[in-house]
């Protein structure tokens, strides 16, 4: 705090504050800032005194103004400035006494020998001690503070009178000139202004001055009192030294008046002998004896020195800047000393009252005059400019610049010390009269610039806090935050490579206060881990981590661990992407490792760090029941109808989104005391390995589910490598039982021995577009599984089959046994559920119904509908097996209608325990019984054929056909199937086949034998819709696209597949083995019989697609020759056919001969008929017409019908001629 | 003369950065370059000054007429250039503000270590300035560009760095 300057400093009196006795700090310090307060000491308050240099009576408006320090700082650096800055030598030491055992007296004189330089030494007292009131000894207990300042004050004048009188009859030496190397020189980087200007400038300065300094040395009155006599030039400096020396003194006495003649003087004399550096000093005294004086409201004339030196345009008071110095109410009073009013010059220069000045802008100018005289200076060997002199400078008028541009009016906070005020927003005096106007920002900080002209770093540590504090607060009242923040970081950089760690210790809190500060000016305050908006801020990555660097290495060199690992967890945060490899190591290592033993709360900082948590079953354990909801069967119905529904943009994915919650809310099941495997994987942003060193649960996790005792040790150090994810997997096992389910959120996980803290599970990062009402940066997994108690272990024990092993005969059945244990100890399984299922059905597709056409579909489904329900069936289901106790179940398993790609089957039994408290679920486990069948091939059908029945049939013995079989059938209606039926089993066979009405005698069929069988059948009736009914669909609920075929196709598909399916339910044959066990089954044609073709369609259904038809009929199939043959053919019209018309037809016979299948001509030899083969008739009113033939010769004739030459009948007539007899 | 320039944005975060050296020439001593982005980020409270005065006393004396205030009236973006605005040591700062106000701000170092201030050439300063402008604005006009963002196209830093080759290291 004490370490800026102020542009008054050179009038205060610096006060050494020093505890005496016991103190705390906090104590002490508290005291020592209600001296602070009370800095200022009023000269009309003071005791007079007789010295009359020093008598506060003298300028009663004065004052004296205490700096109080608590530290000596540089005393011996600016020792050789003492002569040349008055004012930086500690003049006045105050012992602040508490329960101090030595007597007043005695503690008073070894302040003084231990403090010899110090010219006034003071005790104050803060006890109730009857101390013996002396002159240096105070006691605040029993008077106030203030009065003590004042006694002390006139401690201080007394002494400072002795001490002047010692100063009398010494010759003053620059300080160059006497601390030779140790004071650094002003080190100017561009060259001091030696050239053209500055000096035609002073030498028409000094020229025109020539007159009134003579003048003006006749006139001082005070320099006789000095006994200095005008001399040689060496002797009006060395006078003039003094004399400038004399008013610093009175500048601290507090008689400004007096000082600033001194400094008048002084400065023109100076000048004309070209001391450039004690003229420069001089020329400072005299700005901050006029400021004082203004502040006081003092009216003064400005010293014709000054106008001469400085063009009056500068800063006279113009007509928009005036109202800043004339504001005193005494003004009119216009108190003028008798001196002041001698030194007034009346030749050329105009006496410029104060009222008339804009004070701050004289001050400017003097200052710019200040610096070039001490640059001047510079070119000298010994009388040069010290560069501290030179800095501070600068700096204090730059305070002083940066005050006026703060505050509307000089105010008491002026003597203050400038950390001490704040810079008050005094926006309110909006009226032209401010400070405000006189300089701008940039002005200030083109001033403030002159520091970087000089080489900085070439000056002394305390020097350097200095400077760049002050710089740093004048910033700050700029509210130039980045300019503070980067002159911050200079003074902490130009702080780092020294060893001052005294120094460093006792500005420690100010250091940590400024660092903070300077983080957040540059904008490292911010939390990306937290907040998505700061992830995303683009920022000065080199700045910010530059910053923090720095402010690591501050904090190690200051050794507080604690800081240094909060910057370097910052940093490793917030900037790890911007750190090389080997810096993170260093940092992980040697900031935040090294002190988490020492400090509290370091856990690890990467939120993120699990990036999954996942429990998995081992492969080689039992299976775990499922979750069976009982109920009905409702919602399997409807996932089956949702796969067959065409869905267009399946393709596209779009299910896959729509199906996605489905598997996301599966929780897993785990048994009681199960041992499973837990999958954790682990993020490593960083360049370092990151070393996993303590997992464990939470604990509202820890009682459902652990870690195996040893694995977490065995596993663990675990390490992850740079910038990677590893996964880690660890044996759990599982304690207690979790009805509906349990959530792990996170998990306690410690890195680098490191306290654990629990982490949640992030799963992914969340963007900054994305809305949510959570604020987090992560998006959070969880792991849901349910843990459920013992359940019953059901147990294949065997059955009749020999190794579930199975040859069996094509259409035939079998019995056979299993036996099944509950290996469970307690637990009895009282939920069962039979199914089974055959390799036909797993080896279809599920999509196997899409590309078969409609007749196909219809038989797989036929035999997978059989499949399901007769194939299999299990007479005696239990309700429950109980605990520990085998059941035997009977099996009937019906192959008459499998398929032969039967191979195997498969009985599952679906088991569980069913609370009887809660009945809509279980958890359900499934015992699979595989069973395999060898198929052999029993008896088959070979083939299948239909003709047709042109005439009857003669019944005989040789006849396949008995006569009472040929009676019961119209052999106009009938046709004749011929199935030859193979024996392809080592047996014979006795074989019985059936077809509707007719049915065979039973028949031997030797082994490997094949055998016809005739079968009459009728013609299928006409009456049936073939066309319009369509192929039945046994699975509903099916999205079939279009098949493409045309109207015809279709119908004559329906058409095959009708004709097949009254087939198949005729035909019947059974038969029966005549080996020991007499195995017995039935033929099963639809396995047999393929599609019927077209012509045998074409026989058993005689309603061709025709818009007519002709029945033609004849009495006789026989007639001899020479008799009359009388035919007859019908008409009908087919309305529904598309091609009907209205109307006659034309109606021909067409004759032919039967062996060889020519048409016989019109007129021939062989038959003749009676009237015309062509007849008009009118098919609607179905007469019939006639056509009577005579035949000539014999043969065997047929006789067809044609309609309008394109329809011809089904079926002709067939006739024999034979010879009379 | 080696030169060190970024462009600002709005939240006093580097949209740009470069850094135009002559191999012949001097280069930014190691332990500048390192301080380079804190003076220029020092420098931006100046400019952030300038910016509101109408009668700037100082910076660009190029002979416009008051400060970038007035400049929304004028029909060219002369009024951007707002000259030299600071200056550290040896190394003088430019500055040059667009009308979104981002700042382009510049270091520019002397050939020598002498540690004379540098002297600016406003002409061809402010010439890269207006001409660097232009591009800044052709990028802000990319849709997939988002203001305030880092500008990464490569096409982009070829061009201002010819640009500096053409005006400034010469």
């Amino acid at each position: 705090m004490t370490q800026d300057v102020s542009l008054i400093e050179p009038a205060k009196v610096r006060t050494l504050v020093v505890p005496v006795g016991e103190w705390t700090r906090s104590r002490f310090m508290e005291k020592v800032g209600e001296l602070q307060e009370r800095f200022e000491a009023r000269l009309v308050d003071i005791t007079p005194l007789e010295d009359p240099n020093f008598n506060p009576q003298g300028f009663p408006q004065g004052r004296l103004l205490f700096d109080f320090h608590t530290t000596l700082s540089n005393e011996e650096q600016a020792f050789f400035l003492h002569d040349f800055e008055l004012y930086r030598k500690t003049f006045v030491l105050i012992g602040l006494v508490n329960k101090e055992l030595r007597a007043p007296q005695e503690a008073l004189e070894l302040l003084q020998k231990k403090f010899p330089d110090s010219i006034s030494h003071n005790l104050v007292y803060f006890e109730d001690l009857p101390v013996d009131d002396s002159k240096n000894i105070h006691c605040a207990f029993n008077s106030s503070l203030e009065t003590i300042i004042c006694d002390i004050g006139r401690n201080f004048l007394e002494a400072l009178g002795l001490y002047y009188a010692s100063y009398k009859h010494v010759t003053l030496r620059s300080p160059g000139a006497m601390g030779g190397a140790s004071i650094s020189k002003t080190a100017l980087m561009r060259q001091p202004q030696l050239t053209t200007t500055s000096s035609s400038s002073s030498r028409i300065l000094s020229n025109s001055l020539d007159t009134n300094t003579g003048s003006s040395l006749k006139r001082s009155t005070s320099f006789k009192s000095l006994g200095l006599n005008s001399g040689s030039s060496d002797q009006m400096k060395a006078k003039a030294r003094q004399y400038k020396i004399f008013g610093n003194f009175k500048l601290l006495a507090g008689r400004y008046m007096d000082a600033m003649q001194n400094f008048a003087e002084a400065a023109s004399t100076l000048h004309k002998f070209h001391d450039h550096i004690w003229l420069g000093s001089a020329l400072e005294g005299l700005a901050i004896s006029m400021l004082l004086l203004t502040y006081l409201r003092v009216p003064f004339q400005v010293p014709p020195f000054v106008s001469a030196i400085c063009p009056l345009k500068e800063f006279e008071a113009n007509s928009s800047q005036t109202g800043s110095a004339p504001r005193s109410s005494m003004a009119s009073a216009s108190v003028q000393s008798p001196r002041n009013s001698m030194s007034s010059i009346s030749s050329k220069i105009a006496v410029i009252e104060s009222q008339n000045v804009a004070l701050p802008l004289l001050i400017k100018c003097i200052s710019e005059k200040v610096l070039h005289y001490y640059e001047v200076s510079l070119s000298h060997n010994t009388e040069f400019a010290p560069q501290i002199v030179y800095c501070e400078h600068i700096l204090r008028v730059a305070r002083f610049m940066s005050y006026c541009h703060s505050h509307s009016e000089l105010e008491k906070d002026l003597l203050k010390n400038g950390a001490n005020y704040q810079p008050v927003a005094s926006e309110l005096n909006l009226g032209g009269s401010s400070l405000k106007n006189y300089f701008s920002k940039w002005e200030i900080c083109h001033y403030t610039n002159r520091l970087f002209e000089l080489q900085l770093k070439q000056m002394d540590l305390g020097s350097q806090i200095k400077v760049y504090t002050s710089l740093a607060l004048i910033y700050r009242d700029l509210n130039f935050e980045r300019k503070q923040a980067f002159i911050s970081r200079i003074l902490l950089v130009s702080l780092l490579p020294r060893h001052a760690s005294e120094s460093l210790l006792i500005h420690g809190d100010l250091h940590n206060n400024k660092v903070e500060c300077l983080l957040e000016a540059y904008g490292v305050n911010r939390s990306p881990e937290k907040s998505i908006d700061d992830a995303a801020r683009c920022s000065w990555v080199i700045l910010q981590k530059n910053v923090l660097m720095l402010a690591i290495n501050m904090a190690s060199k200051a050794k507080d661990g604690q800081k240094v690992c909060e910057y370097s967890l910052l940093l490793l945060q917030k900037y790890s992407h911007a750190l090389t490899q080997h810096e993170q190591k260093t940092i992980l290592q040697n900031n935040i490792l090294a002190f988490s033993a020492t400090t509290k709360d370091i856990a690890y900082w990467d939120p993120f760090v699990l990036r999954k948590l996942y429990i998995v079953q081992l492969e080689n354990h039992k299976v775990v029941p499922q979750k069976k909801l009982i109920s009905n069967g409702k919602d399997q119905e409807i996932t089956q109808h949702n796969s067959q529904v065409f869905n267009p943009f399946r393709n596209y994915g779009v299910r896959d989104t729509a199906s996605k919650p489905k598997s996301a809310t599966a929780a897993s099941s785990f048994l009681l005391g199960e041992t499973a495997e837990m999958v954790l994987g682990f993020q490593n942003p960083f360049k370092f390995d990151l070393i996993v060193t303590h997992l464990s649960f939470e604990e509202c996790d820890k009682q459902y589910v652990d870690f195996l005792s040893s694995s977490v040790r065995r596993e663990l150090p675990f390490t992850v490598k740079p910038n990677s994810l590893a996964s880690i997997h660890l044996p759990v096992s599982f304690s207690k039982e979790v009805s509906t389910k349990h959530v792990i959120q996170r998990l306690n996980i410690g890195v680098f021995g490191l306290e654990p803290t629990p982490f949640n599970i992030v799963t992914a990062e969340r963007m900054r577009n994305e809305s949510s009402e959570e604020s987090g940066r992560g998006k959070y997994g969880t792991f849901e599984f349910r843990v459920i108690r013992e359940q019953p272990d059901l147990e294949f024990v065997g059955s009749t089959f020999n190794d579930n092993c199975q040859m069996m005969l094509e259409g035939t059945k079998e019995t056979f046994k299993i036996v099944l244990r509950n290996q469970s100890l307690s637990q009895s399984a009282n939920y069962l559920h039979f199914s089974h299922t055959t390799n036909i059905e797993t080896n279809l597709s599920v999509d196997y119904w899409k590309k078969l056409p409609p007749d196909d579909l219809y038989d797989v489904e036929k035999q997978l509908i059989w499949l399901k329900q007769d194939c299999l069936k299990i007479c005696d289901i239990p309700d429950e097996i109980a605990a520990n106790s085998s059941i035997e179940l009977t099996v009937d398993l019906d192959i008459t209608q499998a398929p032969f790609d039967f191979k195997n089957f498969d009985i599952i039994i679906e088991y569980g325990f069913r609370p009887a408290h809660d009945d809509h679920f279980a958890f359900t486990k499934t015992l699979t019984i595989p069973f395999n069948i060898t198929l052999k091939r029993s008896l088959e059908v070979s083939s299948l054929e239909v003709i047709p029945l042109p005439e009857p049939f003669p019944a005989g013995d040789n006849s396949i056909l008995h006569a009472s079989d040929t009676e019961k059938l119209n052999f106009n209606k009938g046709a004749l199937l011929l199935l030859d039926i193979r024996n392809s089993w080592d047996e014979s066979a006795t074989v019985r086949l059936c077809c509707d009405k007719f049915s065979s005698n039973p028949q031997t069929l030797t082994a490997q034998s094949t055998k016809r069988f005739v079968v009459p059948i009728e013609k299928l009736d006409a009456s049936f819709s073939w066309s319009s009914k369509e192929i039945p669909k046994l699975v509903g609920g099916r999205q079939f696209v279009s098949s493409g075929m045309t109207r015809d196709q279709v119908v004559a598909m329906r058409r095959n597949f009708w004709c097949r399916e009254i087939l198949l339910q005729f035909l019947k044959c059974e038969w029966k083995f005549h080996d020991v066990r007499a195995t017995h089954g039935e033929v099963c044609f639809r396995q047999h019989l393929d599609k019927v073709d077209a012509r045998t369609v074409d026989i058993l259904c005689q309603q061709r697609d025709a818009p007519y038809h002709v029945q033609i009929s004849s009495p006789q199939a026989t007639i001899r020759m020479g008799e009359t043959l009388k035919l007859t053919a019908c008409v009908t019209a087919n309305t529904h056919h598309p091609k009907y018309a209205e109307g006659m037809v034309q109606l021909d016979f067409l004759l032919y001969n039967r062996h060889t299948g020519l048409a016989l001509p019109k007129s021939n030899t062989r038959l003749l008929y009676n009237g015309q083969l062509s007849h008009l008739v009118d098919p609607t009113t179905g007469i019939a017409v006639n056509l009577d033939i005579l035949p000539i010769d014999t043969g065997e004739f047929e006789v067809g019908c044609c309609v309008d030459e394109t329809h011809f009948n089904d079926e002709p007539v067939y006739f024999r001629v034979e010879r009379s007899h | 003369m080696p030169c060190y320039f970024a462009i600002i944005g709005a939240k006093d975060n580097p949209i740009y950065e470069a850094e135009f050296t002559n191999p012949q020439l001097n280069q930014f001593p190691p332990e500048l370059k390192e301080l380079n982005p804190f003076i220029l980020h020092a420098s931006l409270d100046i400019l952030e000054d300038l910016q509101w005065q109408a009668h700037p006393q100082s910076g660009a004396s190029t002979g416009t007429s008051g400060g970038f205030l007035r400049s929304r009236s004028s029909a060219n973006n002369s009024n951007c250039y707002l000259g030299k605005i600071d200056h550290f040591y040896g190394l003088a700062i430019t500055g040059y503000l667009s009308y979104g106000n981002m700042k382009f701000v510049m270091i520019h170092s002397g050939n020598t270590n002498s540690g004379l201030p540098v002297t600016i050439e406003d002409g061809p300063v402010k010439s890269f300035y207006q001409e660097v402008h232009e591009l800044y604005i052709k990028t802000l006009m990319n849709p997939f560009y988002k203001l305030n963002e880092p500008i990464t196209s490569p096409v982009f830093d070829s061009k201002v760095r010819t640009l500096a080759k053409r005006y400034l290291t010469k």
